[in-house]
């Protein structure tokens, strides 16, 4: 009991260190789950500009632009006056002002392309576009009239080409087997398994290893075996704590909505691996890090480099053909499978829960592998310093 | 009945040989002393006695019983302090010594009076919320020593405690080791101070090489050896002839002169000052501030090894 309670109280030591990873957790994934988990995706939406146009041709390509632009954007007559369209581009009444100078028509008339002159409020990003769609205009009407079509029906052939819609689909960069809350939450568990697990299990294991309290210990009444149980007790309570909070923290911002879903047993198992792999991971580190910062390092770059490769941060859709060779070395990847299989579920086949079972053994696998090298190393520590 | 016997220990480190063929037996109430310089074998020999470390021959018994590394019921009379402070950062001063101490003493009741005890003994009382990294240098000494001797033990092994601690706190860490030893403990203090030992410790080894060279009390240890004093004087001009002249005088061991100083060495014999002092007189030498000392222990690790206990 007593090796129990220290655990723990060298651990209230360190809680700022393992409240700052619950906090990250926790804020990544409300945010994620809200932002990706709602099923909203970005969505495409025409803009509209103001735009002037100044006619020093006196033709009828001004007339021209303006009824094909004016379609889609405010299109105004305006006359040369700097001042003016200063203040109006300053004051953000005008996003583009077109000059058409003298003989603009005549050019066009021939098949070329005039040369136009512009007034534009600087950096403003949609002008770029409204000058690139101006240019496809001419470069259409030049071609048009350069092959024996007037210029009327040239402009009557692209008002014509205009009134064709052209359907905006958004490609998806959200998985769709990601797409509910839970599973947004549920996926970002391994940072936080992984980080919490880490520094708290290893930061305390590495004092209670410590060459001189070991040794003093080592000298004492209390029997190796009871001061094991002790141990593993405590670590027992300490992972049973974050999976409990993560189920709690999933009812809670589920609206309890959780506990009537027919995943949340498969959730469960599927995090309970990454549990094993945590502690796993923070028994390793405790056991034979030197020192603190080497167990900081540890949090820092395993949690990270697992998320990053396993899928957690980034779909794992991006990845290309080398890195997903990778990722597949990693427990993390084949949790973010377990969890996209479990987001998907429809019903409980056969062969979704072969690939549960297979998928959380390759989790559970590296736990133990993990557990037991551990083993190994402490006992040939031990050997060597006898 | 022995507390502690050890029968030819030998340790091996490769083909270092760290401890040789070591003999001792402690008696109960004994304040032992392991004296020797660094490097001598001291700390590998308690590591053994303790069953920290494996040897490759020999036997060890404390409290009558053979030592192994789960020989628990033996342990639980054992108390120990090593050279460097065993305590978490982490934890309080109490939270420490109760931590410690839990490790003997299961029962929650029972700790707390010893745990108190040994806060009041070890004159932590003050301290007692403090973090370790709050305290000073000795007063972390201290709590490393509550620690050690929250549970009671019949027996307490202090590996070098007073290491990098003040004046003041090693006079109360000595003072304490003397009241736990009045309290009914045995203790084994090594060390490679000889004033400790002298001042504390009722027999002694002196180690060296991993070989136990000279065993007995201070009075016994010194007795082994030929000096009998030693006599210091400022003398502001020493000549050959004179030098030579004070070598002649009987039970004289040894003469040197430098900067000032005369250091003339005595064989065990009476009236070596008043001798000394006519001849001087006699050869018309100048001399002044007179100091005489008796035989060291470092006097005695000296003539046994030939080294002092510092080198």
């Amino acid at each position: 009991m007593r090796v129990f309670k220290s655990f723990f109280q060298i651990l209230n030591k360190y809680k700022g260190t393992v409240f700052i990873f619950f906090a990250v957790f926790m804020s990544l994934s409300l945010i994620m789950a809200k932002v990706r988990g709602g099923g909203g995706e970005s969505s495409f939406q025409q803009d509209s500009l103001d735009i002037a146009v100044v006619d020093e041709d006196d033709g009828a390509i001004a007339g021209q632009i303006r009824e094909y632009f004016g379609a889609h954007d405010q299109v105004t007559k305006m006359k040369m006056d700097q001042d003016k369209i200063a203040d109006a581009l300053y004051w953000r009444r005008l996003d583009y002002v077109l000059v058409i100078p003298e003989g603009a028509g005549k050019t066009l008339a021939k098949g070329e392309i005039p040369e136009l002159s512009c007034m534009k409020v600087p950096g403003y990003f949609d002008s770029a576009y409204f000058e690139a769609e101006l240019q496809m205009y001419l470069q259409k009407m030049a071609a048009l009239v350069k092959n024996g079509v007037d210029t009327d029906a040239a402009q009557q052939q692209l008002m014509e080409l205009q009134q064709k819609e052209t359907k905006v689909h958004m490609a998806s960069f959200v998985n769709k087997n990601q797409g509910d809350m839970s599973t947004h939450f549920f996926l970002y568990v391994p940072y936080m398994f992984i980080a919490v697990g880490v520094s708290g299990i290893g930061l305390v294991l590495l004092r209670i290893n410590e060459k001189e309290v070991r040794e003093r210990t080592e000298c004492s009444a209390m029997p190796m075996k009871k001061r094991v149980m002790g141990l593993t007790a405590a670590v027992l309570v300490y992972g049973f704590c974050m999976y409990l909070f993560v189920l709690v923290a999933a009812v809670v911002i589920s609206g309890g909505d959780i506990l009537t879903d027919a995943r949340l047993p498969w959730f469960a198992v599927n995090i309970f691996t990454m549990l094993l792999f945590g502690i796993s991971l923070g028994f390793f580190t405790g056991m034979t890090a030197k020192n603190g910062d080497v167990v900081n390092g540890v949090v820092n770059v395993t949690s990270l480099v697992l998320c990053f490769l396993g899928g957690v941060f980034v779909p794992r859709q991006f990845f290309g053909n080398g890195v997903m060779k990778v990722a597949k070395l990693f427990p993390t990847y084949w949790y973010v499978v377990n969890n996209e299989t479990i987001g998907a579920m429809k019903n409980v086949s056969r062969s979704f829960v072969q690939d549960i079972f297979i998928q959380s053994a390759v989790s559970v696998g590296y736990a133990f592998v993990l557990f037991a090298v551990t083993l190994v190393i402490v006992s040939a520590k031990r050997r060597s310093r006898q | 009945m022995a507390v502690v016997k050890i029968e030819n220990l030998v340790k091996r480190y490769g083909d270092l040989v760290a401890v040789d063929h070591f003999n001792l037996e402690i008696e109960e109430g004994e304040i032992f002393g392991l004296l020797g310089p660094n490097g001598s074998g001291k700390s590998t020999t308690i590591h053994c006695l303790l069953s920290l470390l494996s040897y490759d021959k020999g036997d060890i018994e404390i409290f009558g019983r053979k030592m192994t590394p789960t020989s628990y019921d033996i342990k639980k009379d054992i108390g120990i302090i090593m050279q460097n402070v065993a305590v978490f950062q982490e934890l309080t001063v109490y939270e420490n010594i109760d931590y410690f101490c839990g490790l003997y003493v299961p029962q929650k009741g029972q700790r707390k009076k010893l745990v108190e005890e040994a806060i009041e003994f070890a004159g932590l009382s003050e301290f007692r919320k403090f973090y370790p990294k709050k305290l000073s240098g000795g007063l972390l000494r201290r709590l490393n020593i509550a620690c050690g001797i929250a549970h009671k033990p019949k027996l307490i092994i202090l590996d070098e405690p007073t290491v990098a601690v003040d004046p003041q706190s090693r006079n109360k860490i000595l003072e304490g080791i003397q009241e736990l030893n009045r309290q009914g403990a045995t203790i084994i203090y090594t060390t490679h101070y000889m004033e400790e030992v002298e001042q504390i410790c009722t027999r002694i080894a002196i180690m060296d090489k991993g070989r136990n060279l000279a065993l007995g009390t201070k009075d016994e240890l010194k007795a082994m050896i030929d000096l009998g004093e030693t006599i210091q004087m400022e003398v502001m001009e020493l000549s050959e002839e004179v030098s030579d002249a004070i070598r002649t005088l009987p039970h004289v061991i040894g003469v040197s002169y430098d900067k000032g100083l005369l250091k003339v060495r005595f064989s065990k014999g009476k009236h070596n000052l008043l001798r000394l002092l006519d001849m001087l007189k006699e050869k018309e030498t100048v001399f002044g501030n007179i100091h005489s000392e008796l035989p060291t222990l470092n006097d005695v690790f000296l003539e046994i090894t030939g080294k002092e206990l510092r080198d």
